[in-house]
């Protein structure tokens, strides 16, 4: 295998969106995917607590879903803490080449990307990374437009 | 300051044009619409000085929060330079520091890391050549006289023991056949010592690594392995090591009864001894659920014998 991809599925749209596209990446250029939720909040530290088991629960379960979805014998990863730390920190701990995020449509009429979370990580780890644009129509395989930010300060 | 100073001073003198350029007045007894007029100019710069404010401190904002949350096991967090000049500074000479700190991090740790395995060998030598061979004597001495098995069996017991954590201290056969071998030899007897199953996995083709990359490898597994017989509850273990893109990967794997995230993430006394290691030559460790419950240790280091 050839590197490592971390995509960000936390956020159901725009998450599931960047597992297609880390996917079809990790899939064309045989790189390893770690697929990361991020359980945020009070629940991410009281584990014990029944909202915390739920949430993790739910991770857990939204984690297996989309990595069936997605094939290419993605891993997982249930990550606690602030989202954009929680995510840098996986990304570090695995040694990612990439890391990949949903963008979600903002602005009149959707024209415009939301992509916060890509600004919070530029910060908080040194790794790339690739922002998903929200799909709009079936992606084929040839197509796989990506926008990467390799500018690590 | 001088900015915070420029955005005040362009705000009075607005209001002052304002007061000047229109007809309104404020008269000595104020009326009721004076009043209106004057707590609206008076919120509207408000307003405007907390906006242009907040924008020309936002910087300092996310420059306190990353002094807050900055990991220097996590080598590369930067703050991008942006903004008024004193603050471009401000962040510049934060990120300069963070460079000399990581440097500095890394290099006495490297320090620290060599003067413990130095340590190590010397106890290891020091427990081969002196302990074991007086333990020898005395076992040659038990047999010479003829005393009964049960002293002669206490002895040779402790005689095992003593070359086990010579061995456990120095790992020779690292220098002299490799990791592969090493590895081989360190499962084999973790397998021997704590009866679970263990299946090695090691690829043909792997990379060279330098000295200390391989002796960080080494020192992962041995921690892992231990950490798995003391905690894991497991009956199987699995040690992978393959290569990675410019990189070798180890993996440990067990099917006992996982941990704690906070644990993983924090990572105290084993955990955080292994991290370090990584960070020290380069490397990656992650500690997270295994596939099929268990726990899987991940560390992921750089090839190359430079």
């Amino acid at each position: 295998m050839g590197g490592t991809i971390v995509c960000d599925v936390t956020d159901p749209p725009a998450g599931q969106n960047a597992a297609e596209y880390a996917g079809a990446l990790g899939a064309r250029l045989d790189l390893r995917l770690v697929l990361v939720y991020v359980v945020s909040g009070v629940s991410a530290v009281s584990r014990e607590s029944v909202t915390g088991r739920q949430d993790r629960s739910h991770a857990e379960r939204t984690l297996d879903a989309i990595a069936r979805e997605v094939g290419h014998e993605a891993e997982t990863r249930v990550a606690a803490g602030e989202h954009a730390e929680a995510l840098a920190r996986v990304a570090a701990e695995e040694g990612a080449d990439l890391v990949v995020v949903g963008a979600r449509p903002a602005g009149v009429g959707g024209r415009k990307l939301s992509w916060t979370l890509a600004r919070e990580l530029e910060a908080a780890t040194s790794v790339p990374v690739l922002l998903a644009p929200p799909s709009t129509r079936k992606r084929s395989d040839r197509r796989l437009a990506a926008t990467v930010d390799t500018d690590t300060r | 300051m001088w900015r915070v100073f420029a955005i005040n001073a362009t705000l009075l003198v607005l209001a002052t044009l304002l007061l000047v350029l229109t007809r309104g007045r404020v008269h000595a007894s104020l009326a009721f619409v004076e009043g209106i007029d004057i707590a609206i100019g008076l919120a509207v710069m408000l307003v405007a000085n907390f906006l242009l404010l907040r924008q020309t401190l936002r910087p300092i904002e996310r420059l306190v929060e990353r002094m807050r949350t900055v990991d220097l096991l996590r080598p590369g967090q930067r703050l991008r330079e942006r903004g008024g000049i004193e603050v471009t500074e401000l962040v510049s000479v934060f990120n300069q520091m963070l460079d000399r700190l990581e440097t500095e991090r890394r290099e006495s740790g490297r320090r620290a890391q060599q003067a413990q395995e130095a340590e190590r060998s010397r106890i290891a030598r020091g427990l081969h050549d002196e302990v074991g061979q007086v333990l020898t004597g005395v076992l040659l001495q038990l047999e010479g006289e003829g005393r009964d098995e049960e002293t002669k069996a206490a002895v040779r017991q402790a005689l095992e023991e003593v070359r086990r954590i010579a061995q456990e201290l120095r790992p020779e056969m690292l220098e002299h056949l490799g990791l592969v071998s090493s590895l081989t030899e360190l499962s084999r007897r973790f397998a021997e010592q704590s009866g679970l199953r263990i299946e090695r996995c090691f690829a043909d083709d792997l990379p060279p690594l330098a000295d200390d990359v391989e002796l960080t490898v080494y020192r992962v597994a041995q921690e892992s392995l231990t950490n798995i017989a003391r905690h894991a509850r497991a009956s199987r273990v699995e040690v992978v090591l393959e290569a990675g893109a410019g990189s070798v990967v180890l993996r440990v794997v067990d099917d006992g009864r996982g941990i704690d995230e906070s644990a993983a993430v924090n990572g105290q006394g084993g955990l955080r001894g292994m991290r370090e290691q990584a960070v020290l030559v380069g490397g990656a460790l992650a500690v997270k659920r295994a596939r099929h419950g268990g726990v899987e240790i991940r560390l992921e280091v750089p090839a190359g014998t430079s």
